[in-house]
């Protein structure tokens, strides 16, 4: 007993030492995202784009939309995509063998009809039924291919794709007007840029009129309102720090933007992963890195899409744990990586926190939490130290989050009202209470199944209309 | 040491706690006032901006002078709001509202500002000093050796915005000078340098003969890299300036046959069906014919498909025949696009007889809709 004692005082020394790391790493995370983000705005400015409405002498973008039993959305999403203030661009939506009306719909309203568009078979994906395009439309065309989930309906997009530069997009997502001039200033920067991250915010609770956004408000329902914190916290102190230390290992498939040709180069997006976003970015870091070749991935903090989160408990379970399947599956590929100073601070850095802090945190808090109640049962520690402690885990918590959104005060103020801001300070303290742990166990689960093997989707259930006017 | 740990563990946890409660209800209050603190700064800066581009509407008007400006000017803050309201406007307005709400940039304070900021240490605040210089009237020419020495380094934030400044300000030799260092930057994209070509044109009222000169100096140089040649070249065409036309043929016509890239040729290739004459016409064909349509670059075999159609000359049909042929679908489907250009040529006629019916009618689906123009 002695001896089981010994060891689960140990065990709670290495919680206690974790926790500590944890929280010191998010800190300096923080502090560097602050002046990352100060810099950002400042490099921003800098390049005109003069010539952009007059010249084709600047880099030209395909948008790729993957659709996917989109029929409820489709339409308001693929005008706002033609809508954008940009010169020279195509809009590629591909209908991922959908089972509803997406296809149908699409034709329809853009008055599209079948075209002979010759595809070269760069990427591996599932046949491509027929390209569609619209004499009204000229720079729409819509890929009608089978079933073959997001990754593989990106490849087909890529394939079909003839500009520069590809901007993979979730059909639910919605950019902001003038978002791909502002990502095309990191690649106007740096001629050595290969992939671009944007920033994506919580569209629920907001008003939008024709594609665009009219009035940002906090969402309505507690999980989107806990899932607006999520989100800021992880965009604007999470990327924007890694981007401090030129290690981003995660662009959005919601919203990013890549230099064609070096995707093509590595392969294209992984179809046997359900991280397929995360994965690209990690791979196209090792091809260059192994190569010694000049190469920069970035996250730009200002260039902004809105995205529709799940308010559904199941569904966001779903998708936690698809995340934290995709996350093990990327660091496990690429598990050469892992310390290895070759790699830079990818190695060295980004990937033991996304390892340690990302990855295992489940498993260290939940075992925590079980391991707290033995050991207060056993009297193997002291009740108050344990209170204590919790009371700290959760101020921590808190502060971080506020001052993520302290961040986003200070920086961008999307949220204009102070009722706002007080909600979203309110649920960076009520997420301590119960959503952190339905989240670790959540992302626990998703590490179970990753072990099992399982790398299926989960199936996402959109709202209707949440970019109607 | 651990023990003292384990037996004062609470005391000192409690005091971490505390320290958290204090700092969680710092943060808290923190937050809260810095949204008060900046609703209230953004009400009175929306009232400030109001007056101010009231202000500035009636300067533009020619109703005030700069002085009765600078009369509701008090704080650094207000000078922040004049300059976004100055370079909102600006990029909405244009002729001699432009010009004249470019002396509100001559404020003392503002010149200040900038001048500090061009003698920082940071090279982004000396960035945002060069632009600001790009953007005077009166310049302070003192500064220009400084800025001129600026256009050369690495960092290419600053050579790029120090090259705006000189190309706005400095004679000749220097724009040529800071225009050459940031084509050797390698570090600056195309897409840059294509934005120090816009603005040396912006500055010469349109006039393209200066331009044209400059660039086909640095053509004559031959000391770029293929792609910076490319851009050159690109930058030149687009251009479509007449003086220029003999001196892109006769590029075209001198460059070896063997390139180690395609860039050059490929660019030059795509410009010849505009500026060839009927004397040199029959030459450049010639060219493309024997040492272009068998490069070992896709590219370049694709420019020479296009441009061959362009030119429409019946001694080019049998080499697009042959190019049907092409292991690369661009240039299959360029050379058979050209074809169809060709009186009586009927892409039914053309088809090679060993092409798989897929095959072909990919490419004539992409002719049709090129033709139709659906792209």
């Amino acid at each position: 007993m002695d001896l089981f004692l010994k060891i689960l005082l140990y065990i709670n020394v290495f919680v206690f030492i974790y926790f500590v790391f944890v929280n010191v790493s998010y800190i300096t995370l923080l502090y560097f995202s602050y002046v990352q983000t100060k810099r950002s705005r400042k490099e921003s400015k800098i390049f005109r784009l003069s010539g952009l409405f007059d010249s084709r002498l600047y880099k030209s973008i395909s948008i790729l939309a993957p659709a996917y039993n989109e029929e409820e959305s489709i339409i308001e999403s693929t005008r706002a995509l033609l809508n954008l203030e940009f010169t020279d661009y195509e809009v590629i939506v591909v209908n991922d063998g959908s089972k509803d009306e997406t296809l149908a719909k699409l034709i329809d309203n853009f008055k599209l009809k079948k075209i002979d568009r010759y595809i070269p078979n760069e990427l591996n994906c599932e046949p491509i039924k027929a390209v569609y395009g619209s004499r009204h439309y000229p720079n729409l065309f819509v890929v009608d291919k089978e079933n073959g989930r997001k990754a593989d309906a990106l490849n087909a997009g890529i394939n079909v794709s003839r500009k520069d530069l590809i901007c993979a997009v979730d059909s639910d997502t919605l950019l902001e007007p003038t978002v791909l001039q502002q990502m095309l200033m990191a690649f106007v920067a740096n001629p050595n840029t290969v992939a671009v991250g944007g920033v994506v915010r919580v569209a629920n609770g907001c008003t939008f009129n024709l594609g665009e956004v009219q009035k940002v408000n906090t969402p309505k329902t507690h999980i989107a309102r806990i899932q607006a914190v999520e989100y800021l916290r992880s965009f604007l102190f999470g990327r924007t720090g890694w981007d401090y230390f030129d290690s981003l290992l995660i662009i959005s498939g919601a919203f990013g933007v890549f230099d064609r040709e070096s995707v093509i180069k590595v392969g294209g997006y992984l179809h046997d992963t359900v991280g397929e976003d995360m994965e690209l970015v990690v791979r196209l870091h090792r091809y260059y890195r192994d190569r010694d070749e000049k190469y920069r991935i970035r996250f730009l903090p200002e260039p902004v899409c809105w995205t529709e989160v799940p308010e559904s408990w199941s569904v966001l379970g779903r998708q936690r744990n698809r995340w934290q399947r995709g996350l093990a599956d990327t660091l496990w590929r690429h598990r050469k990586m892992m310390l290895n100073p070759k790699y830079g601070s990818l190695g060295m850095l980004a990937m033991p926190f996304f390892l340690m802090v990302e990855l295992l945190s489940p498993i260290i808090e939940l075992s925590g939490y079980v391991l707290l109640a033995v050991s207060l049962y056993l009297g193997a520690i002291n009740v108050q130290f344990a209170l204590l402690f919790f009371t700290a885990a959760v101020l921590l918590g808190m502060i971080l989050s506020v001052l993520s959104v302290m961040l986003e005060e200070l920086t961008f103020r999307r949220y204009d009202r102070m009722r706002d801001v007080l909600i979203l300070i309110l649920y960076a303290f009520l997420e301590n209470f119960g959503y952190r742990q339905i989240h670790a166990w959540w992302r626990l689960k998703g590490l179970i199944d990753f072990l099992k093997g399982n790398k299926s989707w989960g199936e996402m259930t959109r709202s209707k209309g949440t970019f109607s006017s | 040491m651990i023990d003292y740990l384990q037996t004062h563990a609470i005391t000192i946890m409690m005091v971490v706690v505390l320290m958290l409660a204090a700092i969680s209800a710092m943060v808290l209050i923190g937050a809260l006032y810095s949204r008060w603190i900046l609703n209230v700064t953004k009400r009175n800066r929306g009232r400030k901006k109001e007056k101010l581009s009231e202000c500035v509407i009636q300067f533009i008007s020619g109703d005030i002078e700069v002085d009765e400006v600078q009369q509701i000017i008090h704080v650094e803050e207000d000078y922040r709001i004049l300059l976004e309201i100055i370079n909102d406007l600006s990029s909405k307005i244009d002729g001699p509202e432009k010009e004249r709400i470019a002396d509100l940039l001559e404020m003392e304070p503002i010149k200040n500002y900038y001048t500090s900021r061009f003698y920082s240490k940071n090279r982004l605040e000396q960035a945002k000093a060069c632009l600001y210089f790009a953007r005077q009237k009166s310049f302070h020419y003192s500064f220009l050796p400084k800025v001129l020495e600026y256009t050369a380094v690495d960092y290419p934030m600053l050579s790029y915005a120090a090259a705006m400044a000189v190309i706005v300000h400095g004679n000749e030799d220097q724009k040529r000078k800071a225009l050459k260092n940031q084509l050797l930057n390698e570090d600056l994209s195309d897409q840059a340098i294509n934005d120090l070509f816009v603005e040396y044109q912006n500055i010469s009222d349109g006039e393209l003969k200066e331009e044209v000169d400059i660039i086909m100096g640095f053509l004559k140089e031959n000391s770029y890299s293929p792609a910076r040649t490319a851009l050159l070249i690109k930058t030149l065409g687009e251009l479509n300036y007449h003086e220029s036309a003999e001196f892109l043929v006769q590029k075209f016509l001198s460059i070896p046959a063997e390139q180690e890239y395609p860039d050059v040729p490929r660019t030059l290739i795509n410009y010849m069906p505009v500026f060839a004459t009927s004397e040199n016409e029959e030459e450049i064909l010639n060219r493309i014919h024997t040492d272009y349509s068998v490069s070992t670059f896709s590219s370049v075999r694709e420019a020479c498909a296009k441009a061959m159609g362009m030119f429409m000359k019946d001694v080019s049909k049998p080499i697009l025949m042959w190019m049907l042929y092409d292991k690369d679908f661009y240039v299959r489907f360029y050379a058979a696009k050209s074809l169809v250009q060709f009186p009586g040529v009927e892409l039914s006629s053309i088809k090679p007889e060993d092409m798989e019916d897929k095959m072909w009618n990919e490419l004539v689906g992409e002719v049709e809709m090129a033709n139709e123009q659906i792209y």
